[in-house]
């Protein structure tokens, strides 16, 4: 990573990415903070309606889609890890990687909505499920925000020689960083406890 | 392999063994309310070293570092003492 140089230390802390897509990133975790203690707030008040809820989900979907995303994520670091070193390939290859398991994300998350709307259940169905697709459907819509920003990133990866396009390539990997954390939270919550 | 991209490889690792422990732990785990407890302290967990390792925040200044390791202190406290109301 390129480091600015202080005249008081060796090393000068340094926020990867634009300032923006901090605030950005800070915007949407609050929205998700309010989604996930809405979604147990409620649970509490109907106990049995969640309960039923998520014997109807498959949790193997939302586990093979965390490992997904947790990959994801290290290629995503790793591409990054090799901008810095001014490889180029590697910074592909890396971003490739990231995107076709995003892509086994969308594929077993779109499985996943497809089984239960054939067996009924939708956003009208009961509480449960009007929470169940708001904030999966809308971790889904941010996850393909930010698949578009991987395939900007993947274009730029040979391209990219100023500390402005550095600075954007890590606001898009700090981005797929937050869908990640996002996911983490809302995994358990939703599927396994 | 620089040591920084060993370092990404065993977080990873330790992501997805966090993963599997919080997902199985509902066998062994009888004690609902400890069970609740230990997910989120997983969540934690995970969370820190999304921040600190992924999106490289260890070396950030303290007070963004801060803010983000907040988020996933603060949100799983509230939510275990939600499940234990």
């Amino acid at each position: 990573m390129t480091r600015l140089v202080s005249h008081n230390s060796a090393l000068e802390q340094r926020l990867p990415g634009d300032l923006a897509i901090w605030f950005f990133i800070l915007a949407e975790l609050t929205v998700f903070a309010i989604f996930f203690i809405g979604f147990a707030v409620t649970e509490q008040l109907n106990p049995q309606m969640f309960l039923d809820g998520k014997l109807a989900l498959h949790p193997i979907a939302g586990l093979i889609n965390t490992v997904s995303l947790i990959s994801s994520s290290l290629f995503v670091a790793l591409s990054l890890q090799y901008l810095h070193e001014n490889k180029r390939q590697k910074t592909f290859i890396c971003l490739v990687l990231a995107f076709l398991l995003a892509c086994l994300y969308v594929a077993v998350k779109m499985w996943e909505y497809q089984v239960l709307f054939g067996q009924g259940f939708n956003l009208e169905t009961n509480t449960f499920f009007t929470l169940y697709f708001l904030i999966t459907g809308f971790h889904f819509s941010h996850l393909i925000l930010g698949m578009i920003i991987l395939i900007f990133m993947m274009i730029k990866a040979h391209k990219i020689n100023t500390q402005e396009g550095v600075s954007g390539f890590e606001s898009g990997a700090c981005y797929w960083h937050m869908l990640d954390m996002l996911w983490v939270v809302l995994f358990p919550l939703i599927y396994v406890i | 392999m620089t040591i920084a991209k060993i370092h990404l490889f065993i977080t990873w690792f330790v992501l997805i063994l966090l993963t599997l422990v919080s997902f199985f732990a509902d066998v062994l785990i009888k004690n609902y309310v400890f069970f609740v407890l230990l997910a989120m302290v997983v969540v934690f967990i995970k969370g820190q070293l999304i921040v600190d390792v992924f999106m490289a925040l260890k070396t950030a200044p303290k007070k963004w570092r801060l803010i983000l390791l907040s988020y996933v202190m603060i949100v799983p406290i509230i939510i275990s003492l939600i499940y234990m109301l």
